[in-house]
């Protein structure tokens, strides 16, 4: 559509939306990052520190959120596609009943408020034989952010096998192939490029997510995101100005190398 | 290839989808090495019956057989799975799987079957080289037209013998040009190979040319069966002549009946025509004649009308003329030969060639 002079207006609101939305909060993180205090009548240049990340090193509690934080991201977020696949496919060209109870059955850990996932994960894992001794260990978040997670995991996953003409998997039933033989050979290599994209949206998912972490936090189950909302609450803010400047650095990381590798957002 | 010699039977056949009656009681039989064609306009249940055949539709009742082996039977609740059914299906889309190449893709039936890799080699090439595949075999579909398409679509249905091949409209992703010459082609690789087909076109001279046999459904029932020439040249009802042929229709009403035959009496015209179904002096009716039985006469005489010309159409290998008589339209081949100097013509209409049908409280003409 053809917006003649009022094009600037337009691209003038497009770019103050994108400096307050996206530039100046992530510069001031930045920069908070790199300073030991801002103010009125502070110089900045004196200021200027590298002593916040430092001290984020030095905790083993931050490094360990650090590194969690990513492995939750990277292969938490295969496993949890993992898991949405498993389920996508089990209900995938299912007409009845069940199919359709375990399409509304998902979206109830969705409707529940982080927070309170993450409670409701804390006490199966404080009082669960079995699951007890797992509560100290980053398989606990893993779990909860994938329950969490899983009506808009399915959604990704649905939205690929819709994309697949069911005449393809008919053909291979009627050239031979059982059910399960259809999904290994037709109708997973099929959706193998909506299956990478939903890896790479789970994994900024998990990156980010911090309210389903937060009662779970403990020794062993540090993630960032939790990290930075015990951190805020001990008034620690150099090290959270640190901390979210490292976790966007690792979002940022992990979605040029996936968009390097050929993961596509859109077909 | 060997062929099982064993006969597809499907005994009264039912089915629905909630209140919607998709077919209702259709029987047939297909004999090893014949071809049937399912024929019908869209909506009359030819998919269905084949994909029922297949496995991929549930029946609510009947009873389908291919020799010994009952794939479905409603009243004893058979229904064997599509994979135990050992058929092949061509789809209307071919449905080649994009990520394998034309090697992989018609392969895949003898993995499953697990037969050894030297023997699908093998068996694979002559399969490439009877449909004349044979430089085409690591490509991917995408990297093919149309017209390879659907041969790997058919080399992957065949390759493993089936007793009975089923094809979905093979035809009609073709472009016009293309569809002639895949008919006739098709037509020599089913008679080549001793094939038993059955086969779903809307297209009644596709129809024809293939088949040796033609079930004609229309909503969800056989309307008439038979070989290609008993329905194009011996229709049991107006449904039937009307989707085998381009026609001319006269309406009007039966003025006499005599062994067999009705005078059939509009508007300043009266003809005799062979009558079709139960009919009796004084009922509406309608004539049918197709075109190419209507002929241009030089004067008056039996079973003649006299017709205004309107106007001649060019075909390249003939020509079509339009009369007009009152408000009805006829149309006919050939030169047209004017009365003295006018525009008016005498048509001929054969009293065999000249069907009178009861007109139907609601005809179902289809669209030819």
């Amino acid at each position: 559509m053809p917006l003649g002079a009022w094009k600037w207006l337009a691209l003038a609101i497009v770019a103050l939306w994108l400096v307050f939305t996206i530039v100046v909060p992530i510069s001031g993180i930045a920069l908070r990052a790199f300073v030991e205090q801002w103010g009125e009548g502070i110089n900045l240049g004196d200021v200027l520190t590298l002593a916040n990340f430092r001290q984020v090193f030095d905790q083993s509690d931050q490094v360990r959120a650090i590194v969690n934080t990513f492995l939750i991201g990277t292969i938490g977020g295969g496993l949890a596609v993992a898991c949405y696949t498993a389920i996508g496919l089990a209900g995938h060209r299912q007409q009845g009943g069940v199919a359709r109870v375990l399409d509304y059955l998902v979206l109830i850990p969705r409707a529940v408020p982080g927070l309170l996932a993450g409670l409701a994960f804390l006490w199966i894992f404080l009082f669960v034989p079995g699951l007890k001794e797992l509560r100290n260990t980053v398989f606990s978040v893993w779990l909860a952010y994938t329950v969490v997670w899983l009506a808009y995991g399915l959604r990704l996953i649905s939205s690929a096998l819709l994309q697949i003409g069911p005449e393809l998997e008919e053909a291979a039933s009627t050239a031979g192939a059982s059910r399960a033989q259809v999904m290994r050979e037709v109708t997973l290599p099929l959706i193998r490029f909506g299956l990478l994209a939903s890896w790479l949206l789970v994994f900024m998912i998990f990156e980010r997510e911090y309210s389903t972490g937060v009662y779970l936090l403990g020794q062993g189950t540090e993630v960032i995101g939790s990290m930075l909302v015990s951190l805020w609450g001990a008034g620690a803010i150099d090290q959270v100005a640190a901390l979210s400047l490292i976790n966007i650095a690792l979002v940022a990381v992990g979605l040029a190398a996936a968009l390097r590798f050929g993961v596509r957002l859109h077909e | 290839m060997n062929k099982p010699a064993s006969k597809l039977v499907v005994e009264d056949l039912h089915l629905q989808y909630g209140d919607n009656k998709i077919l209702q009681g259709v029987s047939m039989t297909l004999n090893p090495g014949e071809v049937v064609a399912l024929l019908g306009a869209s909506g009359s249940g030819k998919t269905t019956l084949l994909r029922s055949v297949a496995g991929l539709e549930q029946p609510s009742r009947g009873r389908i057989s291919i020799g010994d082996t009952v794939l479905y039977d409603g009243a004893n609740g058979v229904e064997m799975p599509v994979e135990k059914r050992n058929l092949g299906l061509v789809f209307q889309s071919y449905a080649l799987w994009p990520h394998r190449s034309v090697f992989d893709n018609i392969a895949y039936g003898l993995r499953l079957r697990g037969v050894p890799a030297s023997e699908i080699d093998s068996r694979v090439n002559l399969a490439l080289t009877n449909l004349g595949l044979g430089a085409l075999a690591t490509r991917l579909p995408h990297q093919l037209s149309g017209g390879q398409q659907q041969r790997v679509a058919i080399a992957r249905a065949l390759v493993y013998n089936p007793p009975v091949v089923l094809m979905d409209e093979p035809l009609s992703n073709l472009d016009a040009k293309l569809r002639e010459e895949a008919r006739a082609w098709l037509r020599e690789l089913i008679v080549r190979l001793g094939l038993s087909a059955l086969v779903v076109t809307h297209d009644q001279t596709e129809a024809m040319a293939m088949s040796d046999k033609i079930l004609l459904l229309n909503a969800g029932r056989i309307e008439q069966q038979g070989t290609p020439e008993e329905l194009y040249n011996r229709p049991q009802t107006q449904f039937t002549a009307e989707f085998m042929g381009s026609n001319n229709h006269l309406s009007g009403r039966v003025a006499q009946m005599a062994d067999g035959r009705a005078l059939l009496e509009g508007e300043g015209w009266r003809l005799w025509g062979a009558a079709r179904g139960a009919l009796k002096t004084g009922d509406a009716a309608t004539g049918i004649i197709r075109l190419e039985r209507t002929r241009i006469a030089n004067g008056a005489g039996d079973n003649r009308l006299r017709t205004e010309l309107v106007t001649g159409m060019f075909l390249g290998d003939r020509k079509e003329n339009l009369f007009k008589l009152g408000a009805m339209r006829l149309r006919c081949y050939g030169t047209p030969v004017p009365d003295a100097g006018g525009s008016d013509c005498y048509l001929e209409l054969p009293q065999d060639d000249f069907w009178v049908f009861a007109a139907p409280a609601a005809a179902a003409a289809p669209a030819t």
